[in-house]
């Protein structure tokens, strides 16, 4: 293992674009800019390596790359992905360019440190797709909350120091608890094999007897699922969303909540499969009220931007649903949907900032029938409303088909009731859209409006064509993703019945004090 | 054994040597404009760091047993020795103008550095209080070192007073821990235990424990003897807040494990459950009192005593883990703290409101940048410093199977993380009002500005070497 690796060439690239933001002048906004959008995008053509030489068949992790770290507790510098993380790293290299095109104007202050913390905000992302190691997960899963604290409070909206503070503390107060776990199971894990190791292949070797299981899979779950959120933990999502700044919206939308899905997929549900087990009814019914709620909240929201907001609570209950489902279709269309979600509601986020840039309202009731001022604006609205609606043809109806066959497999009311949301999708997305783009023009002030520039052609272009190819060949993607997840299927259900021995010798491990 | 070996307090000689020779030259107006002070005193705490370096590792006895120079002392010298330096880096700017003789200002910091020195050494309970002494006296005068502002004379009366009140309690403990065993050297006092009381343990014995335990407390700021922390800090010069914030409290650390884990063994299993509530009621009341500061010193203050409870969690786990991550935490405390008040001492301002630091990071960038990183780390959030102390001690503390006390600890960390997070609300979502101006020329300031935060920075990075290091010198438990 000498010699850097591809992994963490990729991940810590965006790292050589800070001293050079650092060093060049402030008033040089134009340059600030492309060097930014150098780097990441140089970061998503070095990542394509991964994409191409990835093996389909392995299940287990690739591009690996193991260092010490910090000898004396056995936390290691490990790095490696697999057919689940493999596309969510992407999307992240692939997000970020878009991101920063978004900000081009919308952004109008400090932009070298708006800059610096969003690849300061690429690293810890990817560190967090690719970690595999649990000290050092939790290093990346919580370096991303300061970029993110910034990148709120500074360019956001009106309420942007409530928000981020919020999102701050929300999102702090789930992962440490998980510390404690990550710190507790370390040391119970120590104490059974004798290894003291962060090493995640470790963990994944070692069943921990139910009552221990079940404390630390509580631990794990709720940071997760503050991250996603899932119902009721999403009060801080349409804050930060409406408050963030679009850049940061995509980027929240886009990946920060995966964390949390894939938070499930990778750690909690394989290191806790018993007390996963256990709780599962409890987790369906959260999915889908989250599913059935975030529409019906979203229904009636008179911003656009905070529609698209309870919009993601309602897709990442799906997203949620599907992993419970725990079977091939099931998980596979959610990590399917994870992609869907974060292109199409990125996507969702930045035309509501170019509505926004244009009219510095996003109100439904101010805008209507701009259809025929901007119709090359309301062509991509289009699109991307269908894609996130579910239309076949495009890459949402993949995803969501699959979580919906995976539900039914597993419990056919489960699917009855979240299918809902597909038609309350389309209420709220079409109706949206019907009230922003046709019928007369009630306002002066929107006739006037201009279209999308080259700039903002050119970055939907390449969201759209992603649509449509993960809409019409999605076995190129699921292929990938195929071996991966029948092991964690597997794993998940070979384990899951072992019987676990209440032996009381590692619970008197736990009884306090001397 | 029985001799006395100047070599176990050698470094400390050398600084006192350093500190008659400031005041000497600071008593002469004209050698007193010549000397750079700050850059003098900086230069005794490095040549008593590297006789320190040179010296670590054996074990010495000293003057009759009343000195033990180990490992642990070794590192705590590290310690005190780099904060003197900082400190000396930081001060100058600040006290410019406002302290007309500042070699007495840099002597009294050395002093004081002595003192704790001499704590962290002692191998007996009287040389132990001479060293609490030597430090506390120094720092009182360094409190009210602005003679003429009325909130620095009256912290320095007031800490005068409560800390003169805890040192008679503490020596009354030590009286009757005398009258019990007989001795007060620690190696005699496990011997007397076993021989003389035949391992009983007298009920008086626990009562000298627990005097001294208060004194100790008092001066680690936890609760219930923290009430003069928040208005001494407040009033105290900044520079010398982080001297007492870092320093004084390693110290009493040091004084904490040196008393009850080296001395008093016997009975540190009783004071254990005491210093369990205590740590819970510390760090809670710490942090939700620093929610609603104004003023950002008084923040830090209340933030001194949270951390104080942290701390005390790991001694309560009281293993060698535990033992070590005091060591580590105190190490990365003393980083973010001095760092933290560099920044303020660079804006000079006397108020410290956080409404004065009003859009403060963007207009200056360095220091806003400074700030965010020793404000995240005092949260504990990674890659910092902090991040890795909390983790050390939590550590630690599940170890020893304290998962309550971890549990509560961990919560404490998202309350205190709205506190640290407004000073970073006000320096970067506020529009700057132009209330705050740094001080020019001081580079000084800004190397000890950049040198602890590449510190706070690289212990978050890479720790491993002074987990080892502060694994390895904690002999006195296995």
């Amino acid at each position: 293992m000498e010699g850097i690796q591809i992994l963490t060439i990729v991940t810590f690239f965006p790292l050589v674009g800070v001293p050079l933001l650092v060093l060049i002048r402030r008033e040089n906004v134009e340059l600030l800019k492309n060097v930014a959008l150098a780097v990441t995008v140089i970061d998503f053509l070095l990542s394509l390596y991964l994409l191409f030489y990835f093996d389909p068949s392995e299940p287990g992790f690739q591009f690996v790359e193991r260092r010490q770290w910090i000898k004396s507790i056995g936390a290691q510098y490990i790095v490696g992905i697999d057919g689940i993380s493999l596309f969510l790293y992407l999307l992240t290299t692939f997000i970020c360019p878009i991101c920063i095109l978004s900000a081009w104007k919308y952004i109008d202050k400090y932009e070298k440190e708006f800059l610096v913390c969003m690849l300061v905000l690429e690293v810890g992302m990817l560190g967090t797709f690719c970690a595999l190691d649990m000290l050092l997960f939790y290093v990346f899963w919580e370096l991303m909350l300061i970029p993110m604290y910034f990148i709120i409070g500074v360019w956001g909206g009106p309420r942007r120091v409530y928000a981020s503070i919020k999102f701050v503390l929300y999102t702090f107060f789930g992962s440490v608890l998980m510390l404690a776990a990550i710190i507790f199971y370390y040391l119970y894990i120590g104490k059974v094999t004798g290894e003291y190791s962060f090493d995640l292949m470790k963990w994944y070797e070692v069943l921990a007897p139910f009552g221990i299981q079940i404390w630390l899979f509580a631990a794990f779950a709720l940071a997760f699922a503050i991250k996603v959120p899932m119902f009721p933990f999403h009060t801080w999502l349409p804050d930060a969303h409406v408050e963030a700044p679009t850049p940061g919206s995509v980027i929240l939308a886009g990946i920060l909540l995966k964390m949390g899905t894939y938070g499930f997929i990778r750690f909690a549900i394989p290191l806790f499969p018993h007390a996963t087990h256990a709780m599962l009814p409890l987790l369906v019914a959260l999915s889908i009220i989250g599913v059935v709620y975030g529409a019906l909240v979203s229904v009636v929201q008179p911003d656009v931007k905070k529609l698209v907001a309870f919009s993601s609570v309602s897709h990442l209950g799906a997203v949620m649903l599907g992993l419970f489902a725990l079977n091939m279709q099931g998980v596979e269309g959610s990590i399917y949907q994870m992609l869907n979600h974060g292109l199409s509601t990125g996507a969702l986020f930045i035309l509501v900032g170019m509505l926004y840039e244009r009219r510095h309202s996003r109100l439904i009731k101010d805008f209507g029938g701009i259809a025929k001022v901007i119709p090359l604006f309301a062509a991509f609205f289009m699109i991307t409303v269908l894609s996130s609606v579910g239309l076949p043809g495009l890459n949402g109806f993949v995803g969501e088909f699959l979580i919906f066959l995976g539900a039914f497999k597993a419990n056919p009311l489960w699917a009855i009731i979240a299918a809902t949301c597909v038609i309350l999708a389309a209420v709220y997305l079409l109706w949206m859209y019907k009230r922003v783009m046709y019928g007369p023009i009630t306002h002066e002030e929107n006739k006037h409006l201009p279209d999308m520039n080259a700039r903002e052609v050119g970055l939907m272009v390449p969201i759209v064509i992603l649509y449509v190819v993960m809409g019409v060949c999605p076995n190129y993607f699921l292929s990938k993703m195929h071996a991966s997840v029948e092991a964690f299927i597997d794993n998940y259900h070979k384990r899951v019945v072992m019987t676990v021995h209440e032996r009381t010798e590692p619970l008197a491990f736990i009884r306090g004090g001397k | 054994m029985a001799n006395i070996d100047v070599l176990t307090i050698l470094p400390d000689l050398i600084l006192i040597g350093f500190a008659f020779a400031l005041l000497l030259a600071g008593a002469f107006s004209r050698v007193e404009r010549q000397v750079n002070f700050n850059m003098v005193s900086a230069l005794a705490f490095v040549v008593a760091f590297t006789v320190n370096w040179f010296q670590y590792g054996a074990d010495k006895f000293g003057f009759y047993n009343m000195f033990m120079y180990d490992q642990v002392a070794g590192v705590f010298r590290f310690i005190f020795y780099g904060i003197g330096f900082l400190v000396s880096l930081m001060s100058e700017p600040y006290i410019c103008g406002r302290i007309k003789h500042k070699g007495e200002y840099y002597a009294l910091i050395m002093l004081s550095t002595v003192g704790m020195s001499f704590i962290a050494t002692s191998y007996d309970l009287i040389m132990l209080v001479l060293g609490l002494e030597a430090m506390s006296l120094s720092v009182y005068v360094l409190t009210g070192m602005f003679k003429t502002d009325e909130r620095s004379v009256e912290a320095s009366m007031k800490y005068f007073l409560l800390g003169a009140f805890s040192s008679a309690i503490m020596l009354l403990g030590i009286a009757f821990i005398y009258g019990t065993l007989g001795t007060t050297n620690f190696g005699e006092v496990l011997e007397s235990f076993k021989s003389g009381l035949g391992g009983t343990k007298p009920q008086i014995l626990l009562v000298g424990a627990m005097l001294v335990l208060a004194g100790v407390l008092f001066k680690v700021a936890a609760v219930p003897f923290h009430m003069w922390t928040p208005d001494v800090y407040e009033g105290a010069p900044t520079s010398v807040t982080a001297f007492m914030i870092s320093g004084v409290k390693a110290a009493s650390f040091i004084m904490l494990i040196r008393v009850f884990v080296l001395g008093l063994q016997i009975v540190v299993f009783d004071i254990v459950t005491v210093i369990m509530v205590i740590s819970a009621i510390t760090m809670t009341l710490g942090n939700v009192c620093a929610l609603i500061q104004k003023n950002v010193k008084r923040m830090l203050a209340y933030s001194s005593i949270a951390h104080a409870g942290y701390i005390l969690v790991g001694f309560v786990a009281l293993n060698r883990t535990s033992l070590g991550a005091i060591i580590f935490y105190l190490m990365a405390y003393a980083l973010m703290n001095i760092g933290a008040f560099a920044v303020l001492a660079l804006f000079q301002d006397r108020g410290n409101s956080l409404e004065s630091l009003s859009g403060s990071g963007f207009k200056y960038p360095f220091l806003g940048v400074m700030m965010t990183i020793f404000m995240f780390s005092m949260v504990g959030l990674p890659p910092t410093a902090g991040f890795m102390g909390k983790f050390y001690i939590f550590k630690g503390a599940l170890e020893a199977g304290y998962v309550w006390l971890v549990v509560l600890a961990v919560l404490n960390s998202v309350v205190s993380a709205y506190f640290y997070l407004r000073v970073l609300i006000y320096m970067f979502f506020e529009d700057f009002k132009g209330t705050v101006r740094p001080a020019i020329n001081a580079t000084p300031t800004i190397v000890a500005l950049l040198l602890t935060s590449i510190g706070v920075l690289y212990l978050g990075v890479f720790p491993q070497n002074l987990f080892e290091l502060t694994q390895k010198c904690m002999t006195y438990i296995h």
